[in-house]
């Protein structure tokens, strides 16, 4: 992600209240095998991607910065777990939103 | 110099008339680019971008999820992209019907300010297209990796130039947005 634009004071402001501590695995229940992944990419700014965490699943400023984070550090993070529609669906938006996201199944 | 501040229910844009050309020309682009998207793609790399495969290792299924849906996206980048320049179109310069003052020291009118409000859906449109105008420009670019400015050089100095500014235009736009998110 990108984060030449400066002039944004609320991202790193809020980065700097993960707690290392925190585990941003996402949970899942293993009758729901399918997830959401949103992966790092060069262009979008990091300010936009919480807005889109927080605009569509309606995640609360620090979760969608704890995973906006981990796209950025990790290169992928899980942001949705369920049915393969309901994961399909939220790829298909993210696409809307030009975020790069694919639909995976979780290991057996 | 581009000018952003919350209004009251939207988002104020003040641009120059050059930065509105220039939108309008990466606009313009856009649609050349979306108006192609019907299987024989005249800028891969754009496409690519613009349509990312939704399945990373199932090419099958990736094929099957562009079949069933880039139709659907397509449409959606076109309205955004329509909207935003529907917003723009109606832009005004300030002071109009004021006389501009000229003189040998001043450049044309070129540097003359239009203010527009975007509201409600038309932000989010907005969002959503300065992401597909920098998209663009990044394939363009050959941007790859975090950090990446694109190619180097005069042929691409417009482009740079170009796609750092709508970066920021989006920056100042989200953060303009921030405060309502945080009422809700």
């Amino acid at each position: 992600m990108c984060d030449a634009w400066r002039v944004s004071t609320a991202t790193p402001d809020a980065a700097e209240r993960i707690d290392e501590a925190t585990d941003l695995t996402v949970e899942y229940a293993l009758d729901t095998p399918w997830r959401t992944v949103v992966w790092n990419d060069p262009v979008n700014l990091m300010s936009y991607v919480v807005y889109v965490f927080r605009s569509y699943f309606g995640f609360s400023r620090q979760r969608a910065t704890q995973l906006m984070m981990q796209v950025h550090q990790d290169g992928r993070a899980i942001v949705a777990t369920g049915t393969r529609e309901a994961m399909e669906a939220h790829v298909h938006a993210m696409h809307g939103f030009g975020l790069t996201a694919t639909v995976d199944r979780l290991e057996k | 110099v581009t000018r952003v501040q919350a209004t009251a229910g939207g988002v104020e844009l003040a641009l120059t008339s050059d930065e509105l050309a220039v939108l309008a020309a990466t606009e313009r682009d856009l649609l050349g680019i979306l108006s192609g998207h019907n299987g024989s793609h005249d800028d891969p790399a754009a496409h690519r971008t613009l349509f990312p495969d939704a399945y990373r290792d199932d090419p099958d299924a990736a094929a099957e999820f562009h079949a069933l849906t880039d139709d659907d996206l397509t449409a959606g980048k076109r309205a955004d992209a329509v909207a935003v320049i529907t917003v723009f179109a109606e832009a005004r310069p300030d002071g109009s019907g004021a006389p501009q003052r000229r003189g040998p020291w001043t450049r044309q009118s070129s540097g003359r300010t239009h203010t527009v409000v975007f509201m409600g859906d038309q932000l989010t449109a907005l969002l959503r297209n300065l992401t597909d105008l920098r998209l663009l420009l990044a394939d363009r670019l050959g941007i790859e990796h975090d950090g990446d400015r694109g190619h180097a050089g005069r042929t691409y100095a417009k482009d740079r130039a170009v796609y750092a500014w709508l970066g920021g235009l989006q920056e100042l736009t989200v953060s303009a947005l921030l405060p309502g998110l945080d009422a809700r």
